[in-house]
């Protein structure tokens, strides 16, 4: 992971001395996005589970961008559906009818974000600031759970600071352009389940999506109540034919404290096709 | 600027590689930490310790002191499961490769119940629809439904009831002793066919944090009949048993809130709280009660719903192939 942002490091502040710094980036044209990746999920919600839990799965998203000569809009759909498991399950004697400390994880984004450049020097330097909005979801499933086996943190995210710094560069046949990306909502409208984790089924009048969003331990919070940092690394090549390829690598974190707090952290490794539209 | 980018990019290499600094540790894996997990969770979170006028302190002292490092797998469960099963609450169970500890309350009871005496005497002739065993007694309609885990369709339902009209039955019987429980969606069906009005149930309150009194607002239940299915016809009775749980008890509690309806029999094995669930750090599995479940006159039936009519099946009644209970049952729809 450390060499990772190393190696990107190396490209972003151009400390190969081979490359020369031109901006062909933003141009007047759209594109959809394809990626595929990998997605490390790590999870601890003391609601259910007393351990990490952890695991690695596909990951997939949709994405289309509208760039402009200053700014960058994107709408982006994220999704991954895997198994996490937790870490006793390596050295305990689980027999086939005891089932074993695992989960099934979906997780999925719906994302809007506007980027506007803010300042710009030495021709190949970008620094650019902007806002998202985004509905993310991430709910584990197990059966080894009975009643409480929906487990869930939710959040309905309509302001999320964003700055990106963008460095462009060529090499003598490829033009390159590294970029790193921070974002912190800051107001959300959190969803967690119940204090006993179990929805409310005596009630057959509230199905659960209802109860979803109207738990005690939903509602709206700032960034206090929802501390989130959302990272990106990223190299994107522009090709001839004014197409796309970027590789990138995100890292995630936050911490939900109700009913009972939930840490979470990801790795994403994502390769994304971009085809001009 | 670029001394700012550096800051930046090692900061975000900081935090990166802080990532595990950042999670809580773990709960250690070791016999008294898990003890200790297992006591304070249900410190925490259990809703029924005032009802049944436990003090869980006392229960800490007694067991803790049975637990130590050296303790094995087999001896923790042990000590675990007789700790738990004094809360005499059958949604309390530890769940382990080992052995799955459980609160039988009915071993104690009379069982009122003899399916094979059933079968023999009454139900030679039933019919199976769906999982509603059905018989037509003289001028009663009967209906054995053995499992709120087997679901029922509204079909079969339909089938049954219209079997019974046709027949111009006086009132209908729904057995439902020895019904362990199940998804209490099932029992709404029938209580759905047995209402003309919207009706109130039963009452339902959430324990909503770690305090004793954390305590959500009660929240009643309420039931409208099921207007484009046909209604049981005439009088209905439930019979129940001291087997009869968890789903099984939320039914007959429902028949405490339409005046129509009598229960005859045992009082029911009780099972008002919800079960809701945790793990511990070495992967087994807890079941707690995480509800407090009140009939519509606000007593909690954590205990059993009693019946309007107690009655048992008698020995001699058993050796003559009779099940009394059930003769109670068409005595009373004929009376």
């Amino acid at each position: 992971m450390i060499r990772i942002y190393v190696v990107m490091m190396g490209f972003v502040l151009g400390l190969g001395s081979s490359l020369i710094a031109q901006d062909t980036l933003h141009q007047r044209t759209s594109y959809i996005g394809l990626s595929l990746g990998l997605f490390q999920m790590k999870v601890k919600d003391q609601l259910v589970m007393p351990v990490r839990y952890e695991g690695a799965n596909l990951n997939y998203a949709l994405s289309y961008t509208r760039d402009r000569l200053r700014s960058t809009q994107e709408f982006e759909m994220l999704l991954s559906i895997g198994r996490i498991q937790a870490e006793p399950t390596s050295d305990r004697d689980f027999n086939a009818r005891f089932k074993s400390p695992t989960a099934n994880i979906y997780w999925g984004t719906i994302r809007y974000s506007y980027l506007h450049e803010v300042l710009q020097w030495a021709e190949q330097w970008s620094l650019q600031g902007g806002l998202a909005a985004y509905l993310m979801i991430n709910a584990r499933h197990s059966e080894r759970w009975d009643n409480s086996q929906i487990n869930y943190d939710a959040a309905l995210v309509p302001a999320a600071l964003m700055m990106q710094i963008e460095r462009s560069l060529k090499t003598r046949r490829k033009n390159f352009v590294a970029s790193f990306q921070v974002e912190l909502p800051m107001i959300a409208y959190v969803m967690r389940p119940e204090f006993s984790g179990v929805p409310d089924f005596l009630d057959h009048e509230r199905d659960f999506l209802s109860q979803v969003a109207s738990t005690e331990n939903s509602g709206w919070t700032s960034i206090n109540g929802f501390p989130r940092i959302t990272t990106e690394l990223g190299v994107t090549l522009l090709m001839r034919n004014s197409n796309r390829m970027r590789l990138s690598y995100g890292w995630d974190y936050y911490v939900l404290q109700q009913p009972k707090r939930v840490r979470y952290a990801s790795h994403t490794y994502l390769f994304t096709l971009y085809t001009h539209l | 600027m670029r001394a700012l980018l550096h800051c930046l990019f090692l900061g975000c290499i900081f935090l990166t590689s802080c990532e595990e600094a950042f999670f809580d540790d773990d709960q250690p894996d070791d016999p008294v930490a898990n003890f200790e997990f297992l006591w304070d969770t249900f410190d925490e979170r259990y809703t029924l310790f005032e009802f049944k006028e436990i003090n869980w302190d006392e229960f800490y002292s007694e067991y803790r002191p049975q637990v130590s490092d050296l303790t094995t797998d087999d001896e923790l469960f042990v000590i675990m499961a007789e700790m738990l099963n004094r809360l005499r609450d059958g949604h309390t169970n530890l769940r382990s490769p080992i052995d799955i500890s459980r609160y039988r309350p009915y071993l104690q009871a009379p069982p009122n119940f003899d399916a094979e005496l059933l079968e023999r005497s009454y139900l030679q002739d039933a019919r199976l629809t769906g999982y509603l065993t059905n018989e037509i007694m003289g001028e009663v309609g009967y209906i054995h439904y053995r499992s709120f885990q087997l679901p029922i369709q509204d079909w079969e339902l339909d089938t049954v009831i219209n079997r019974f009209t046709r027949e111009n039955v006086q009132g209908v019987i729904i057995d439902v002793r020895n019904n362990g429980g199940g998804n209490p969606a099932n029992g709404l069906k029938l209580l759905s066919r047995m209402i003309d009005e919207r009706t109130h149930i039963y009452t339902s309150q959430q324990r909503n944090g770690p305090a004793s009194d954390d305590l959500a607002a009660s929240q009643d239940i309420f039931l409208d009949p099921e207007s484009d299915h046909p209604h049981f016809p005439g009088q209905v009775v439930v019979l129940s048993n001291r087997k009869v749980y968890s789903a099984g008890s939320y039914f007959c509690a429902g028949t405490k809130g339409i005046s129509q309806v009598v229960m005859v029999g045992d009082t029911t094995g009780g099972g008002s709280g919800v079960p809701a669930g945790f793990e511990l750090p070495n992967g087994w599995y807890c079941n707690y009660s995480s509800t407090l479940g009140t009939l519509v006159t606000g007593e909690n039936f954590e205990s059993g719903v009693p019946p309007d009519v107690e009655v048992a099946l008698s020995a001699e009644d058993r050796e003559r192939g009779v099940d009394t209970i059930l003769e109670a049952a068409i005595a009373l729809i004929k009376m």
